[in-house]
């Protein structure tokens, strides 16, 4: 998966923060990367590294929380959890092939932590 | 010791292109112009499709088209010989186009005069799916020598599209492409995606391809009627 726009973006969006809040140092940066979003954190965080030099963010951590995947059943309205390799869109309930994917593919910034 | 504060954002990493996006086909959808985002690996014939998608539409539909590479005008000129009018745009190496980057391209092309704008994205099976430019619908060629484990390799490109497009298929005696299991593979992971099966170069499988595109336009303009 191709990270280098999305971890430019997280640099971007947290700087963005950061400065309108009078931050000194961005500490930590807290993320959500579902199962099927193809995130993988230790790439993501060694590109942040090299694109954060010489910004207050350069120190920050990344912290990456994982997401389920989820559908959801058109066919008897219910969720159910769905295994990611490789990822099987069925209902865990009915069966159903029916189904579309609630969680799973997100990738967000949660929040961010500055000095 | 220094206070730690935490701000909250909750936000896709991305929700900035996202609003982007979603504005632009917001104004495109009340200008009644449909914009198809058409995304696939180099070399699978996209600019033939278009080429020949272009003319079957004929004086029907005000077209006009996007052309995006990293480099050269190779595309563009094929396009603007037909008399269309074309915008080339060079991503300068980035890999993909966001909707800055096609809100930039449209400006160049007059677009509230036309009915359809086709997005010629990069040549690039991984990237231009992760980037919703604001079409209105999006589709991706796979062409036969490809091969057809690709949705197995590239399951994020397959699972975003509106519609496969098989390409090259009168190359299938050449190659061990099997459309059935291609077909079932796009099925698990989007079974609202339409497949079709054809080839630009003599023009087989064609009617149906522009039969669900002429239906999507209608469709478009329709919302927009509301």
């Amino acid at each position: 998966m191709h990270e280098l726009p999305l971890i430019e973006e997280i640099l971007s969006v947290s700087l963005d923060c950061a400065g309108r809040h009078g931050a000194r140092e961005i500490k930590r940066i807290n993320l959500l990367a579902g199962n099927l979003s193809g995130i993988i954190p230790k790439w993501a965080s060694l590109f942040f590294r090299m694109i954060a030099r010489d910004t207050i963010a350069a120190e920050a951590e990344l912290v990456f929380q994982t997401g389920t995947a989820a559908v959801l059943c058109r066919r008897c309205s219910q969720s159910s959890e769905i295994s990611v390799n490789p990822p099987v869109f069925a209902c865990a309930h009915c069966g159903s092939k029916d189904v579309y994917l609630e969680t799973g593919r997100e990738f967000q910034i949660q929040s961010i932590e500055f000095t | 010791m220094e206070e730690l504060r935490v701000i909250e954002i909750k936000k896709e990493v991305l929700y900035r292109n996202n609003a982007e996006a979603e504005a632009l086909r917001a104004e495109m959808r009340a200008r009644h112009t449909f914009l198809l985002n058409i995304m696939s690996s180099p070399g699978s014939g996209k600019t033939t499709a278009l080429i020949r998608t272009i003319a079957e539409l004929g004086g029907e539909y005000r077209a006009g088209v996007l052309e995006a590479d990293i480099e050269s005008e190779v595309d563009a000129r094929k396009i603007a010989a037909l008399g269309v009018k074309t915008v080339q745009l060079h991503t300068g190496g980035m890999c993909h186009l966001d909707a800055a980057m096609t809100k930039e391209g449209l400006s160049g092309l007059n677009w509230p005069d036309l009915d359809i704008v086709f997005l010629e994205n990069i040549g690039n099976l991984v990237c231009p799916a992760e980037f919703d430019t604001g079409a209105a619908k999006s589709v991706m060629l796979l062409s036969v020598p490809e091969g057809d484990d690709k949705p197995l390799k590239y399951p994020l490109m397959f699972s975003e599209v509106d519609a496969v497009l098989i390409s090259k298929i009168d190359c299938l005696s050449m190659f061990d492409f099997d459309a059935g299991a291609l077909r079932e593979r796009v099925k698990k992971l989007n079974p609202a995606a339409a497949v079709f099966e054809l080839s630009a170069k003599t023009g087989e499988g064609f009617e149906a391809w522009m039969r669900w595109l002429r239906a999507e336009l209608r469709r478009w303009n329709g919302e927009a009627a509301r």
